[in-house]
């Protein structure tokens, strides 16, 4: 039994955290999106011509998307090793890996909810070509 | 042993107990002696002092009472708005009256009802979820009570000296700055009060959760409640702080004309909006996502079975969380925005349905495999999923912009959010009062009858009041009018509207009677009547006030359910700190994942400080309403001395010994400083929502620049740029001074500590002065960009003013012997205020030294 | 639009259904038993992958129909103002240096886009004309667009949306939708100043007009009335409503207007002329009715 001292706040605050990495780049991917058409709008485009806009915003989604895909695929290792079982009556949830492995499957999920936003929050800029 | 700063007290002993540990028997003459003590340390106070009880059962049930009675005061309200429109061209209330009402009902059913009741249902509930003894800072739980029925009293009573607010709930500038009465300057200081409450409430309920839970509950063994609890505090976190920047610049604009929201001069209402909404929107899951956490409590105990699919609601409650941060322009449809913003918005207002709907599917499938009991709390949630579908559903049409467009401001959204807060917030709601009533009052039955007239009654009621509403909307009938002429055809719906809305009115009042009649001790008397699996079940009946008799080792998410003997070990006394050494009340903090025991806490009792730095607290808010500047000053500093004395008479006192057995053969510390504190995590939350509410400002900066082409304006003085270094120089000297002073105080030099704590006062004082010099010529009356300079030193001093407090605070406590090498929490909680001090002047610095260069 | 409301509807009513049908049925009809692989089915089955693809969908479409509404004029563009509580209306047909203004009424050719330029006075107004197409906010300092393309003649109502104080209730026009010809004709008349009053009574009001000093806060165009403050009267007798959409332009409803504005539009700026002996008051509203 040793005090976890200094470590207790990151190794506690920080794995908590890595559940909710997928969802904070949506929410980058959105407010850089947001943003930056803001001002490509308002202060750098005269003509209304978005096709660069366009294209910017495409790299940083495809970017964002291999990032959750990257969350989503690490946390899928973790859920998996040591096999299944996440629901409440498995024997031995009160164990370390268990623990490991429902925070495994909270990253997945949310990876794939937040794969499915970014892919939402990309389409007006695609279908909707004009600053007006 | 001796210990030092450097070579600390640890945890020694066994961990985890073993099974054989547990099983044993316990000496029941011991336990006597223990009982006890404990009833000792947790007595209550009797008589006029009752009011200084700060247990969270006791605060809980005060603040839920509060917020069920400013609740029934806007369901009032809504009645007679309700009468007034019930036939065209009515005179029953004037349109001023009107205006006034429905700002109220709205303002209040949102500050004063939804949030207050998330936050007092949670303090009264949530310690016993977690088997814990109280929450971790009574006192604060207790000071924002007092803060929410004052501010609460204050806000709704102006409504009967018709100097109420006359708005809108959203205050929208310029009506709002425009408008001559007090009721906007009542809105904007008396809620911002309620809000600083609200935060104080959120703080502590996430410290609660990551820090007090039992030992061996890992994150993956919360009561789902918790994960929620955890969610939505930390997007109070991120909500309520833009408001009150808001709110800030808002009553800057009213008291002294600086012009924030004034066209005219450079500045912009669709700033207020934006702020606004990024409150408002998360607003909405913040009082949606607590009623869900009910209804995820209750439906694995209807379904008689654990639920089904626990990481899934993790994901729902995380991913709306998140989601519902991309919401806010969807109220702003209408104002012109390019329509590949308001695209963004639309897609992540699609988006967030996902997760929102996983929820509903998670509790369906719970169900089915389950053996559902029938019940009446099974019934209020029944009727939440029927209404809150429905309102969901219009949330789906509302998110596509042309649609949104057709239906914006009219009776269409007036249906669409009651349906979304009636099913909700307010049905879970009151499912959840039927379910936890027999552990809130130790055993005794709300009625079944009743309960059902009462569900029948809104249910009925509701449908019929606001279903019809969706088409009245559809028709034309715009929001927030007193009346309407005869021609347009709405009269009939109205009149259907007006009378059903009796119907609910009555549906509650049954409610009511059943809440608060004398119920008959034969009525029941069982711990766990539901035969529910969680922990808050094995609370005791009679009433003890130590909260849990011992605090259990968790294993299970269901712990009544699947571990042996649990409620009997609880009672023997066979689990942790079921003693109180020095007749202090105590709880344990374990580790934020596995909930692993770290050291035993202190936690505070009753007291009438409390009470006092409430009223001053009010005072500072509620002077300046009617421009009463002085008397403000003084009650803002009596409060500031106020909390110091609480904080000094009772918060990280010395313990009389440096460990204490725990039992089940652990030994903890008794004192914790820096991280391992939940005070140290109370600051980092709280700063972390105070930095929220800079950085909005610093938004209203870079929103300013972009929505104007003439920001900074050409010719204007800016903040003089060698104060502006001088200043930045400065307090960061005092950030190195504090933050060194931690270190070296903790080696043993006391001493060399002191001088750089007294070196870091004078440091902030100097930089304070160089700032206030650097923006001296500036005129925040004439334009927007002085304003904002100015608004940010005013920002800044009053962190500065906190950050030389927190430093003399520390200063005087080493000098007192009340702060010392190896107990020196209160030395890094100020150093880490100073990250945060230090971070916000420096981007202050930057901004208004830097970045007028580069703009123009 | 009507046929995305339509299919929006049908699909809620359905899934509300389908929701609460698949509540009841687990709650009280079932007592088949589920394992739990199926319970998982359900979840991400309905969770996820269903509405996703909904929504999705939904999403493509609505965000595709967006431009429309904002799609730029034909040539006529039409500037309302949100004053408190009424409407300045400015139209500038197609290479107009100076606007013909006219307050209170908006008439629109049909066939044709019309764009409106949108500002406010003082606070935060919407313009709405609910038959015709969605709302567009009105800002002080700032000017927002919309274009409408009425299908159909006829005679509508709009009316201001957002909250904007004591009377926003009392806030509401007329839209006159005209064939292209009528408009035109309507148009040219309504550039043309006020007619001269015509008998003693029409007189006699002009007379109260100037006396009282309406003029000074009034304009008519044609005679000493060059206020700017209040709405424009010159044409006042052709509208469809008085006071901003509160009542019917009888001449008695002018009477009683001018008599008691603050009963019929609370916190109105227009002072209550309650002292004025009735026969002036009578003759004002016939000489008002007459500004065709």
């Amino acid at each position: 039994m040793k005090a976890q001292g200094k470590t207790e706040f990151r190794t506690g605050v920080g794995t908590l955290l890595k559940i909710s990495l997928a969802p904070t780049i949506w929410a980058f991917h959105f407010v850089i999106c947001y943003g930056a058409t803001a001002v490509w709008c308002t202060k750098l485009t005269a003509s209304g011509d978005t096709v660069p806009l366009q294209t910017w915003l495409s790299a940083l989604t495809v970017a964002a998307l291999a990032g959750i895909v990257a969350c989503g695929i690490n946390g899928w290792r973790t859920w998996r090793r040591g096999g299944y079982g996440e629901d409440g009556h498995t024997p031995g949830i009160g164990d370390t890996e268990s623990r490991a492995r429902f925070l495994g499957h909270a990253t997945v999920l949310l990876s794939v909810v937040s794969f499915i936003g970014v892919i939402f929050v990309i389409t007006p800029v695609l279908l909707i070509g004009t600053c007006a | 042993m001796r210990y030092s700063g450097t070579d600390r007290p640890q945890a020694s002993g066994i961990w985890p107990p073993t099974e054989e540990m547990l099983a044993e028997p316990v000496d029941r003459a011991a336990q006597a002696a223990r009982e006890d003590r404990l009833r000792e340390a947790w007595d209550e106070p009797t008589g006029i002092a009752y009011w200084t009880a700060v247990n969270n059962d006791k605060v809980g049930a005060w603040y839920s009472l509060t917020a069920l009675f400013f609740m029934l005061c806007a369901g009032v309200l809504a009645l007679l708005m309700r009468v007034q429109l019930a036939v065209p061209d009515n005179q029953f209330l004037d349109a001023d009256r009107f205006n006034q009402f429905f700002t109220m009902h709205g303002s209040a059913m949102m500050f004063l009802f939804a949030v207050p009741m998330f936050e007092a249902i949670s303090i009264l509930v949530l310690p016993a979820f977690l088997g814990a003894r109280d929450m971790p800072f009574p006192r604060l739980s207790a000071y924002g009570y007092w803060c929410f029925l004052i501010g609460g009293i204050f806000v709704m009573g102006s409504v009967l000296f018709d100097s109420g607010p006359r708005g809108g709930w959203f205050m929208y500038p310029p009506l709002s700055t425009l408008d001559d009465g007090v009721g906007a300057d009542i809105w904007l200081l008396g809620l911002s009060f309620i809000e600083v409450a609200s935060i104080a409430a959120a703080v502590e309920l996430i410290v609660g959760v990551l820090k007090c839970r039992p030992p061996g509950m890992r994150v993956n063994l919360m009561p789902l409640y918790a994960w929620y609890v955890l969610v939505v505090g930390g997007m109070i976190l991120f909500a309520f702080p833009p408001l009150i920047a808001g709110d800030f610049l808002f009553e800057m604009e009213r008291s002294f004309d600086w012009p924030f929201f004034d066209p005219t001069r450079g500045g912009d209402p669709m700033l207020w909006q934006h702020l606004f909404w990024i409150f408002g929107h998360p607003e909405v899951y913040i009082i949606f996502l607590p009623s869900i956490a009910i209804a995820a409590m209750v439906v694995p105990t209807v379904a008689q079975r654990p639920i089904v699919g626990y990481s899934w609601i993790v994901l729902s409650a995380v991913g709306v969380g998140f989601l519902s941060f991309g919401l806010w322009v969807h109220h702003m449809f209408t104002t012109g925005l390019p329509n590949i913003s308001l695209g963004f918005f639309s897609a992540a207002s699609e988006a967030v349905v996902i997760p929102t709907g996983i929820q509903i599917f998670v509790f369906a499938a719970t169900l089915m495999v389950g053996k559902v009991k029938k019940s009446l709390p099974m019934l209020w949630i029944a009727g939440a999923l029927a209404i809150f579908t429905l309102g969901g559903l219009t949330g789906v049409m509302l998110a596509i912009a042309p649609f949104n467009w057709a239906v914006h401001d009219t009776y269409f959204v007036v249906a669409h959010l009651h349906y979304t807060l009636f099913g909700g917030m307010i049905f879970p709601v009151m499912a959840g009062v039927y379910y936890f009533y027999p552990f809130i009052r130790k055993g005794k039955m709300m009625s079944e009858t009743l309960g059902r007239w009462s569900f029948w009654l809104i249910f009925v009621g509701f449908n019929a009041a606001f279903l019809p509403m969706h088409y009245t909307g559809m028709m034309g009938m715009p929001r927030r009018v007193y009346t309407y002429g005869e021609s347009m055809d709405w009269g009939w719906l109205n009149m259907l509207s007006t009378v059903a809305s009796f119907v609910i009115a009555a549906g509650f009042l049954v409610f009511v009677y059943d809440l608060l009649r004398k119920k008959k001790d034969f009525e029941g008397r069982q711990r766990n009547p539901w035969n529910a699996g969680t922990l808050e079940w094995s609370h005791d009946v009679p009433e003890e006030n130590w909260g849990v008799r011992t605090i259990p080792y968790i294993t299970t998410r269901y712990p009544l359910w699947q571990q042996p003997q649990m409620v009997e070990r609880m009672d023997a006394g066979r689990f942790y700190l079921g003693d109180t050494e020095f007749g202090h009340r105590e709880t344990l903090v374990t580790s934020v994942l596995d909930a692993k025991p770290l050291h035993i806490q202190r936690v505070t009792g009753p007291a009438y400080i409390t009470m006092l730095a409430a009223g001053f607290t009010g005072g500072a808010f509620i002077f300046p309403t009617f421009h009463i500047y002085g008397p403000a000053i003084v009650c803002g500093a009596f409060a500031i001395v106020c909390v110091l004395y609480w904080l000094w008479t009772s918060t990280a006192q010395i313990p009389e010994a440096p460990t204490g057995d725990v039992g089940l053969g652990l030994t903890l510390p008794r004192y914790a400083s820096g991280s391992d504190a939940p005070g140290w995590w109370a600051v980092w939350i709280t700063m972390l929502g105070d930095a929220t509410a800079f950085a909005s400002l610093i938004f209203g900066f870079f929103f300013y620049w972009t929505a104007s082409d003439n920001f900074p304006p050409q010719d204007t003085t800016h903040a003089d740029g060698g104060y502006v270094a001088a200043f930045a120089v400065l307090l960061a000297l005092s950030w190195v001074a504090t933050r060194m002073a931690r270190g070296i105080h903790r080696g043993g030099n006391v001493a060399m500590g002191r001088i750089l704590m007294a070196a870091g006062i004078v440091l902030t004082l100097t930089g304070g002065a160089a700032v206030y010099t650097a923006v001296s010529d500036l005129r925040p009356t004439e334009h927007v960009y002085p304003a904002l300079i100015c608004g940010l030193a005013v920002w800044l001093g009053a962190h500065l003013m906190l950050g030389v407090i927190g430093q003399g605070y520390c200063l005087a406590r080493s000098l007192a012997g009340r702060m010392t090498p190896l107990y020196d929490a209160d030395l890094h909680n100020v150093t880490l205020l100073w990250h945060f001090i230090a971070l916000q002047s420096l981007v202050t610095a930057a901004v208004i030294g830097l970045l007028p260069g580069w703009m123009s | 639009m009507l046929i995305l409301f339509a299919v929006m509807l049908a699909g809620a009513i359905v899934l509300w259904v389908a929701v609460n049908g698949m509540m009841l049925f687990f709650n009280r009809i079932s007592t088949r038993h589920y394992d739990e692989s199926a319970a998982r089915k359900l979840i991400i089955g309905g969770g996820i992958v269903f509405p996703t693809i909904v929504i999705a969908a939904l999403l493509a479409w609505g965000l595709s129909i967006m431009p429309d509404q904002r799609a730029p004029g034909d040539g006529l563009r039409i500037k309302v103002i949100g004053e408190q509580w009424w409407w300045r209306v400015e139209y500038w047909p197609e290479g107009a240096e100076t606007p013909i203004v006219a307050a209170n009424e908006i008439r629109l050719p049909v066939g044709a886009r019309t764009e409106f330029n949108l500002t406010s006075a003082y606070v935060i107004h919407s313009f709405w004309i609910p038959a015709l197409g969605g709302k567009m906010d009105m800002f002080p300092g700032r000017e927002t667009m919309v274009s409408l393309e009425p299908t159909e003649t006829g005679v509508y109502r709009g009316q201001c949306a957002e909250f904007c104080g004591a009377s926003h209730a009392q806030m509401a026009f007329e839209v006159v939708t005209l064939d292209t010809a009528d408009f035109d004709t309507w148009l040219a008349a309504e550039a043309a100043p006020a007619m001269a009053p015509e008998g003693a009574k029409a007189q006699r009001g002009a007379q109260v007009f100037l006396a009282e000093g309406c003029g000074a806060c009034h304009a008519i165009r044609g005679t000493e009335a060059v206020g700017e403050v209040g709405p424009d009267l010159t044409h006042v007798g052709s509208r469809e409503s008085l006071g901003a959409g509160v009542l019917e332009p009888t001449m008695a409803n002018i009477a009683d207007w001018i008599a008691h504005t603050d009963d019929l539009k609370p916190e109105v700026e227009m002072p209550a002329y309650d002292d004025m002996p009735d026969d002036d008051l009578m003759a004002l509203a016939t000489y008002l009715k007459g500004l065709k």
